[in-house]
């Protein structure tokens, strides 16, 4: 077994490597294991295919009916506890790429994005684009702790952007179809 | 050649003195980064029950009306502080949670801060790094209270 899966933080270490923030021995380190683990390469892909994706998908517009029935919806489906599937509470970012199905709730929101572990550093352009205006304030990074995955949104409409803090609940995955 | 040097008046010398030690006295304060960063939190809890919004609130009711879909809005705390630079400010949190902002730049009249919303377990919620203008506001949202969530407001400056 190798550093990058002893260490812990997997994830968010194949993320960081990913997104060109690890630097000295670590990223040295990094690479060393990489070059042992096929499926840490792999990862790595998603994570900057990830990012480019992000970075040239264009914003989703909602009308205001829709908008206006996007948390109703949400907070229907969590006080119903659906639970279509089991999904696991943290998926490789590559399934949310490939399955893009899965993004309903991101996309339904003007300027959302979920994060699992992954620095916003390299979406910002993404984040801070288009018709949605910064209005002073800028996130530069989110890591979500422990399993709860963090939902970054900005509603149509609003000037207000909102870190979304998935706490104990049914998981935001059993929620998104 | 000989030059002569003619000697201030007492009283600007006085002046100019005093001038220079206040300069010196309050340089190690903005060398070593000490200028402290107001901060305000909103506690807030949301839920869709009765109760509407709470006026207390101010223009940030119209926001929060405009992001979601809660029937109520209530000011549970509002606290504040500051805090130096690279020196962390610390309020509780309904549900033993706790809130820790610390200010780490303050550049162009914008304030970066990192904040950390921790569980009673002592376990990170969320660690983020924000970037507000003086008197802008972010919200952190979703940790469940009651019957609802709590959310919190974030102002610097």
């Amino acid at each position: 077994m190798h550093w990058l899966h002893t260490t812990g933080r997997r994830g968010r270490r194949l993320a960081a490597y990913a997104a060109g923030d690890l630097s000295g021995p670590e990223r040295a380190r990094a690479e060393s294991a990489l070059a042992g683990c096929p499926g840490c390469r792999h990862e790595v892909e998603a994570y900057r295919l990830v990012a480019r994706a992000l970075r040239a998908t264009p914003r989703v517009s909602l009308t205001a009916a829709e908008a206006q029935a996007f948390w109703p919806e949400v907070e229907r489906r969590i006080a119903a506890g659906e639970r279509p599937r089991r999904l696991p509470a943290r998926p490789a970012l590559r399934e949310m790429l490939w399955d893009h199905r899965r993004l309903g709730l991101a996309s339904a929101a003007a300027a959302a994005v979920l994060v699992v572990g992954l620095t916003l550093g390299q979406m910002s352009g993404w984040l801070h684009r288009g018709s949605v205006p910064s209005n002073g304030v800028e996130v530069v990074s989110v890591e979500p702790g422990g399993d709860a995955p963090v939902m970054l949104f900005q509603a149509p409409g609003s000037s207000l952007k909102v870190i979304w803090i998935f706490e104990e609940r049914p998981s935001v995955w059993e929620v998104i179809r | 050649m000989t030059r002569s040097v003619r000697p201030l008046p007492g009283v600007l010398s006085r002046t100019s003195l005093l001038t220079v030690l206040l300069a010196v006295a309050a340089l190690p304060a903005v060398v070593s980064g000490q200028a402290a960063v107001p901060l305000k939190v909103q506690v807030i809890y949301a839920a869709n029950e009765p109760g509407g919004v709470d006026s207390r609130l101010g223009t940030l009711a119209a926001e929060l009306e405009k992001t979601f879909r809660y029937s109520k809005y209530e000011l549970l705390d509002s606290p504040q502080g500051s805090a130096p630079l690279n020196q962390s400010w610390r309020t509780s949190l309904p549900g033993d949670r706790s809130l820790e902002i610390t200010p780490t730049a303050i550049q162009d009249g914008e304030y970066t801060l990192s904040v950390r919303v921790q569980a009673s377990s002592g376990q990170a919620l969320v660690n983020t790094r924000i970037k507000l203008k003086a008197g802008r506001s972010v919200l952190v949202g979703g940790p469940t209270h009651q019957k609802g969530v709590l959310i919190i407001a974030i102002t610097a400056g």
